[in-house]
């Protein structure tokens, strides 16, 4: 009998065979397509079988040519890999940097300054009066005002101090 | 470094010869696969362009000695089966209301007439056959049938226990060839051969 391009049929193993999963190769599957008997052996086992003669079928519409591909010019998960932490670096450091120079700058406002020297002279005076009290003997005097809208007055007596 | 290393490197960094080195061996099979997966070859195309836009966007991750076939397959069977479940969602009937929806293309110059035919009338009866199994089921279906691979190796791509590849196997199959008896006797009808003729399992082996 003339097979199909002068190619034998396929050995029961090998019909039994693909029918049980195993690929065919090109010239089998080409065979198959153009012999009834094989094809009709093949169907006998497993019908699905027959798809697999498709392995070697060229997809039925062309893949579009790679030159197709329209592709961004840098891959853009490499530029947010190196850009992204750069910018975080760069907002980390800019808030570094300007919380180091607000106390400076504070410091340096009119109503700072006069803030500051207040401050000194209460601690110099409050320093002055602890010294005092703490001296042996110190006692501390507070008068009572005459109405509650008048000061009250607050003296630290002692045989060493000198008011 | 091997040479594909070497391309990924290249491509990672930029190179666009060096990525369609690494992509051109495999564009035909990952275009099929989308195909046969959806049912559609305009669909395939979308697929076979993101599975690319993708793997040139995520191949400065990729470290030698990856698997960059199972990246690239894994990628298409997942793609293809979301257009599918898409297209099932929207209970459009692509092959009803475009009857060459698939379409051989021109044969090649070794193709003869009839093997062309039945070609075309398998790829028809493919789709026709397994439109009725789930995205997952068909996806198993052709990747086990059509390109041969072992379920082991369906398990990896499709992120799945073998013991899952193989009852989606034995399902599509049984309903496939059900499915193939009843509306393609031609296609499986059994063979009487001529007294005279050799018949099948005399001949040919590899």
């Amino acid at each position: 009998m003339s097979t199909p391009r002068d190619v034998p049929h396929l050995s029961a193993e090998r019909v039994a065979a693909i029918a049980a999963g195993a690929p065919p190769s090109a010239a089998e599957s080409a065979h198959i397509l153009e012999c009834a008997a094989c094809r009709a052996a093949l169907a006998g086992r497993d019908p699905s079988a027959l798809f697999a003669l498709l392995a070697h079928v060229p997809p039925p519409a062309a893949p579009p040519a790679l030159t197709d591909l329209r592709l961004p010019p840098v891959p853009r998960r490499t530029v947010a890999a190196v850009a992204v932490p750069r910018l975080l670096l760069a907002a980390a450091a800019t808030l570094l940097a300007a919380g180091a120079l607000v106390p400076l700058v504070a410091r340096r406002t009119p109503e700072a300054a006069e803030s500051l020297i207040a401050a000194r002279a209460e601690r110099s005076r409050t320093a002055s009066v602890v010294r005092r009290v703490d001296q042996p003997g110190a006692r501390i005097v507070t008068l009572l005002p005459p109405s509650p809208d008048a000061p009250s007055v607050t003296m630290i007596l002692g045989t060493e101090i000198d008011l | 470094m091997s040479g594909e290393a070497d391309l990924i490197l290249r491509a990672a960094a930029g190179d666009r010869e060096a990525f369609d080195a690494l992509i051109a061996p495999r564009w035909e099979r990952l275009h099929r696969i989308a195909g046969r997966i959806t049912g559609d070859w305009d669909e395939a195309r979308d697929v076979a362009q993101q599975v690319a836009l993708r793997l040139w966007q995520t191949l400065s991750r990729f470290r030698p000695g990856e698997d960059l076939d199972g990246w690239i397959y894994r990628m298409t069977v997942n793609l293809a089966i979301d257009a599918l479940r898409k297209r099932q969602a929207r209970r459009e009937d692509l092959l009803a209301e475009v009857p060459d929806a698939i379409a051989p293309r021109p044969a090649g110059p070794g193709r003869g007439p009839l093997e062309r035919v039945l070609a075309h009338e398998l790829e028809a009866a493919l789709e026709d056959c397994t439109r009725s199994l789930s995205p997952r089921q068909k996806a198993v279906f052709v990747l086990a049938r059509v390109e041969g691979l072992e379920p082991s190796e369906i398990a990896r791509m499709m992120d799945l226990a073998p013991s899952t590849v193989r009852n989606h196997l034995f399902q599509a199959r049984s309903a496939v060839a059900r499915h193939l008896r009843a509306h393609y006797p031609e296609l499986c009808s059994s063979w009487n051969p001529p007294e005279s003729e050799p018949g099948p399992g005399e001949g040919m082996s590899s």
